[in-house]
């Protein structure tokens, strides 16, 4: 989620009467803001911003344009708007786009924005909104990149402009921040921009590069700028914006809202028009697209009344530039809302729905109460669980909760067992939680390692899911998701004979009865270890001694004993088995 | 005497009353020769006197006695850390990271490092480790300490001065349970009878014989008849008994089960592997969106994708994501649904992915659906992250559900299972629901706080499931709410295997049950 950072006067000289901090929880409510902190001594701010949908609201200018209901500051009106629609298609392009760039990166467009100062404050945010539209929208800049240019930098920007494609390694140009000329491939192998975003484009056997009309490398998109206009300063009055990407939707969305927030900050924002092989894309301007919202909707959705001229009223007034009652008593009626410029979230008539109910404020609804009646219920999974975790307690064993994923020598080699059936994370974050666990042994001889000073006898008892591969008749392996119980005693006199006690009992529980023959299992002693078996031959418990070696790996230094029992097999639970999902059973 | 003595407290009390001075003190050793009582008798015996008020108790003095801990033998054996450290640099300077590799446990290295540092015998230049001098006194002097207490038990109070103060310095920096010596005080006691008592000897006459234990004898043959019982003395410590405990964190979690249960919820259960069909793209989540970033699931090695996919509705999915029609107008997120994604497998990473298969499989309307499910995440694990934490979600499917009937669910919830009574609702965002909520409560102790989301699912969720009715779903973050009564603040804790941190859960969760009274009865 992003977080933005500002400093209040900043924020309150975009909004016709200032807000104080107080003020602050209550009003971002309407952007789905959340007040995080706010230093008095320096009036710096930040705030959540949990619309991971709403690119528009990852900016000062976008909070407070919300806040002030979509409605442009006095004297600066969004007229770019016009100029967009009045500009002429079929004109000489601002522009050029080879259509190599289809391969590599196809879609570029931009605007000028001048005759306005952005100030310390502005131009930090115009960087922040700038990083966090390439990061977070533009998805690490793989689908949309950002550049800001000094119009009249180091050296004038001259139009039209061009991006086409050129080789990497004759082509030179001077990066940001830097002074001697180098090719592309040194700049993407050895500048930090061209470490982490070079490998957007390097697979490529030419790079997209934007030039001037003079010929001048403006940048090497989306990776860094040139030096050639050099870099934006807070007293830069004219300034180009360009965005880069795979979408050309996306890429208006962003000119779109950066003209916005231009335009809120004094500037004079004038649309470019760029042209590739059958397709041309003017930006800023208004996509014109609006969603139709069925008339019965908003109240079916809210559970109340609503008044259709307090609908459109009060999205009005949280900038929806129009709203049309369409073909009012028929079937079809509803309301035609077009969706403002700077904003691209509205998928569905609902989301309209979801604005009327944010700016009514839900604290003004009143919750009811739900009346229909239905039957609830426990899963069966956790019924025999709780008998299960009962006749433990009963036998007076303390229950363990474990993590179900855990270090791979914890369930192979420090049981003497093999790894083969395990289920395995492709991505672990880390070793210690590198597999899921099969058995819940591991957790209880953890839990023992760790208690020596606590007093004994230690009576430990753990029920719970785990997982292991098991063969499918195709050849392959499948999950099977395993359900068990498992149980551990450790004191002077722990052995065998007491655990066959407690299983036996617990198996009456379920009226089942114990037959335990021989078995040669780790982490057992042989021949102290029994095994309980399935009609199909199949292992459903097994109970023993822990052998030393075993105590030894995990530092315990007292007799103990265990069982563990597939709770699943026993009871031939439903899901449980070789059919690897089993969803909740409606 | 209002009660007759027991035979263990005559015979303990007869030496001070036959002494010629009855006032004069007697120490517990001395009691045992004296009253021919074994020293387990003597402490029993002086117990139930102390707390029949027949005598006072007295503190002569106490002496520390010196144990080497486990980690005090294993040194004696292994060398000291320091020693260890200082043998490394004998042959010259070396990494901090190699002498920080000579120990299992890192933090035993940077302790020991630091010692040697403030006393002189080490510097460090440019990342390296450097000797500097001798071994500290204080390690010298700790080491024959530590010979001395392993063959014998020391008196602190008989070493000299310097030495008694270099050792408590070192106490002090170890603590108290920790590092290689452990410092155990012993108390030596007198005890004479209290003048308020009135004790006389005559008190020590049996008085006829009274009766003991009740045996089946007795009661069979009547001998209990005209018989007077010896009193026992019933404020006396009684042996703890064994017992066992069920787990305080799944005793909340069952709490919270029985609380929507009752409120006609049905629980749902599922595998913990889910492909991200059910995880994500039946819940409309974009296949592009960070969520779904290899840094932000666990993937699974083998088998990588779900077999079944032939059972899922994964058209109606990629239709509605792809924004194409049907099954209802979305605009959908413009991009392309690739079905092989939608196959992989990973540990399931939120509760609602058994809520999207419910849906799927013909749910009864009206009809409540709960899940308490364990889900995994992809975070470096801390005091305030786990890898695996469980989460409470549920689904409300009824005719007439809607954004109101969610408000008054919330509180519902928020009444029942926190137990709260003032909430603040918040607009949320989610990629399934619309509209969202974010659910505020106040708790009475820690303030506001997130109790949970909620909002109507999307159609672009319900309908390709073939969900006609509006959906209201719900999750809830109950880690938080079982942490402050467990009286943890590290979220580790919930799955540890220390036993006495859980014995310190099962505590606190005693404690908190006396001052929870259960909320008033629900308006009409």
């Amino acid at each position: 989620m992003p977080t933005l950072e500002g400093h209040l006067d900043d924020l309150n000289s975009l909004l016709p009467a200032p807000l104080s901090p107080e003020d602050m929880n209550q009003v971002l409510d309407r952007v789905k803001g959340e007040w995080k902190h706010f230093d008095p001594a320096t009036r710096r701010f930040k705030i959540e911003l949990n619309d991971t949908n709403r690119p528009d609201l990852w900016s000062v200018e976008g909070i407070a344009r919300q806040l002030r209901g979509g409605i442009p500051l006095p004297g600066r009106p969004y007229s770019f708007l016009d100029r967009a629609a009045k500009r002429e298609r079929g004109t000489a392009p601002d522009i050029s786009v080879d259509p190599g760039l289809s391969r590599v990166r196809p879609f570029l467009g931009g605007f000028r924005a001048t005759g306005g100062t952005l100030g310390e404050e502005g131009l930090a945010g115009l960087i922040g909104t700038q990083e966090r539209l390439s990061e977070l929208f533009g998805r690490k800049r793989a689908d949309l990149a950002i550049g800001v240019y000094p119009l009249k930098g180091r050296k004038e920007i001259s139009f039209p402009l061009s991006f086409r494609l050129l080789d990497p390694d004759t082509t030179r140009f001077v990066p940001l921040g830097e002074d001697a000329p180098r090719s592309l491939r040194e700049v993407v192998a050895t500048h930090p921009k061209g470490i982490a975003y070079g490998p957007l484009i390097s697979s490529h056997s030419s790079w997209p590069v934007l030039a001037d009309a003079q010929g001048e490398i403006l940048s090497l998109p989306p990776v860094i700028n040139s030096q050639t206009s050099g870099a934006v300063v807070p007293d830069d009055r004219d300034l180009f914006v360009e965005a880069t990407g795979n979408d050309p939707q996306r890429i208006l969305l962003a000119l779109n809202i950066l003209a916005a927030n231009l335009s809120d900050r004094g500037f004079h924002v004038e649309p470019l028009l760029s042209k590739g092989e059958g397709w041309d894309l003017l930006a800023p301007a208004s996509p014109g697209l609006s969603v139709f919202v069925p008339a019965g909707l908003p109240a079916r959705v809210l559970g109340a009344k609503t008044d259709p001229l307090d609908f459109i009223e009060v999205l009005l007034g949280f900038g929806y530039p129009a709203i049309s009652r369409k073909g009012e008593g028929a079937s079809e009626a509803g309301f035609e809302v077009l969706q403002p410029f700077y904003r691209d979230d509205l998928l569905g008539a609902v989301d309209v729905v979801e604005d009327y109910l944010v700016a009514r404020g839900f604290a003004s609804f009143a919750p009811v109460m739900p009346r229909a009646f239905t039957a609830g219920s426990p899963a069966p999974k956790i019924k025999v669980e709780n008998r299960i975790r009962t006749a433990f307690l009963a036998m007076g064993f303390t229950e363990l909760l474990s993590n179900i994923l855990t270090g791979e020598p914890a369930v192979t080699t420090r049981l003497g067992r093999s790894g083969d059936f395990l289920v395995r994370i492709d991505n672990p974050a880390s070793l210690h939680y590198a597999v899921v666990r099969p058995t819940l042994l591991s957790g209880l001889l953890a839990a023992e390692s760790r208690s020596a000073r606590h007093p004994y006898p230690h009576r430990l008892f753990e029920v719970g899911e785990a997982m292991e591969l098991s063969p499918l008749p195709s050849g392959d392996r499948g999950l099977k998701d395993l359900h068990l119980a498992a149980a551990l005693v450790s004191h002077p006199q722990a052995g065998i004979s007491e655990l066959q006690g407690v299983l036996e009992a617990l198996l009456a529980r379920f009226d089942q009865r114990l037959v335990l023959e021989p078995a040669d299992l780790p982490p057992y002693i042989p021949g102290r270890c029994g095994v309980l078996r399935g009609p199909r031959g199949e292992r459903i418990a097994a109970v023993g001694e822990i052998h030393p070696a075993t105590l030894d790996l995990w530092g315990i230094r007292m007799p103990t004993a265990a069982f563990e029992i597939d709770v699943g097999a026993l009871l031939a639970e439903e899901g449980h088995g070789d059919s690897p999902h089993s969803g909740g059973d409606p | 005497m209002s009660q007759p003595l027991h035979p263990v407290e005559r015979a303990l009390l007869r030496p001070f009353l036959t002494r010629e001075d009855p006032g004069s003190f007697l120490s517990s050793d001395d009691l045992g020769p004296m009253s021919g009582l074994s020293p387990a008798q003597v402490q029993m015996g002086l117990e139930m006197v102390k707390s029949r008020g027949l005598i006072e108790e007295r503190l002569d003095r106490e002496e520390t006695l010196l144990r080497p801990t486990d980690q005090g033998i294993a040194a004696l054996d292994e060398g000291l850390p320091e020693e260890i450290i200082m043998e490394a640099l004998a042959a010259g300077p070396r990494p901090m990271s190699d002498l920080r590799g000579l120990f299992p446990d890192p933090s035993v290295a940077s302790k020991a490092m630091g010692a040697l540092k403030d006393a002189g015998s080490l510097k460090v230049e440019g990342g390296q480790a450097v000797r500097a001098g001798d071994l500290p006194p204080g390690v010298l002097l700790l080491k024959k300490l530590l010979k001395m207490s392993a063959e014998a038990p020391v008196v602190l109070e008989s070493l000299p001065k310097e030495e008694q103060e270099l050792l408590s310095q070192y106490q002090r920096r170890r603590g108290k349970e920790k590092g290689l010596i452990r410092l155990d005080v012993r108390s030596f006691r007198s005890y004479r009878l209290s003048p308020e008592a009135g004790l006389t000897p005559s008190d020590l006459e049996s008085g006829g014989e009274l009766l003991g234990n009740v045996t089946p004898e007795m009661l069979q043959s009547r001998s209990w008849e005209g018989g007077t019982f010896r009193p026992f003395s019933v404020g006396a410590d009684a042996p703890p008994p064994l017992q066992g405990h069920l787990h305080p964190y799944r005793e909340f979690l069952e709490e919270v089960r029985g609380h929507l249960v009752r409120l006609g919820f049905a629980e749902m259960t599922g595998s913990l592997v889910e492909p991200e069909f059910w995880n994500m793209d039946a819940l409309f989540i974009p296949q592009t969106h960070p969520a779904r970033n290899i840094h932000d699931i666990y993937l699974i090695s083998e088998p990588r994708l779900a077999t079944d996919s032939h059972e899922w509705p994964m058209e109606a999915v990629a239709r509605t994501h792809e924004g194409r029609e049907a099954p209802l107008p979305t605009r959908g997120w413009r991009q392309g649904f690739d079905p092989e994604q939608a196959k992989r497998l990973l540990m399931r990473s939120q509760g609602t992915a058994l809520s999207s298969r419910t849906l799927s499989k013909k749910p009864s309307v009206p009809g409540k659906y709960f899940a308490i499910a364990r889900c995994f995440r992809h975070d470096q694990v801390d005091a305030t992250h786990a890898v695996d934490f469980f989460q409470a979600e549920g689904i409300v499917l009824e005719e007439d559900a809607s954004f109101v009937t969610l408000l008054g669910l919330l509180a519902l919830l928020a009444r029942e299972i926190a137990g709260v009574d003032q909430v603040h609702y918040k607009p949320a965002y989610f990629p399934f629901t619309e509209p969202s909520v974010e659910l505020h409560a106040h708790h009475p102790e820690l303030g506001w706080m997130e109790l949970g989301g909620a909002g109507l699912f999307r159609p672009e969720v319900t309908r390709p499931l073939g969900v006609e009715v509006p959906v209201i779903a719900w999750g809830m973050g109950i880690d938080r709410m079982a942490m402050f009564r467990l009286g943890l603040s590290d979220i580790r804790d919930l799955f540890t295997g220390d036993l006495s941190v859980l014995s310190g859960m099962i505590r606190a969760e005693e404690r908190s049950w006396a001052h929870t009274s259960p909320p008033a009865d629900l308006p009409r």
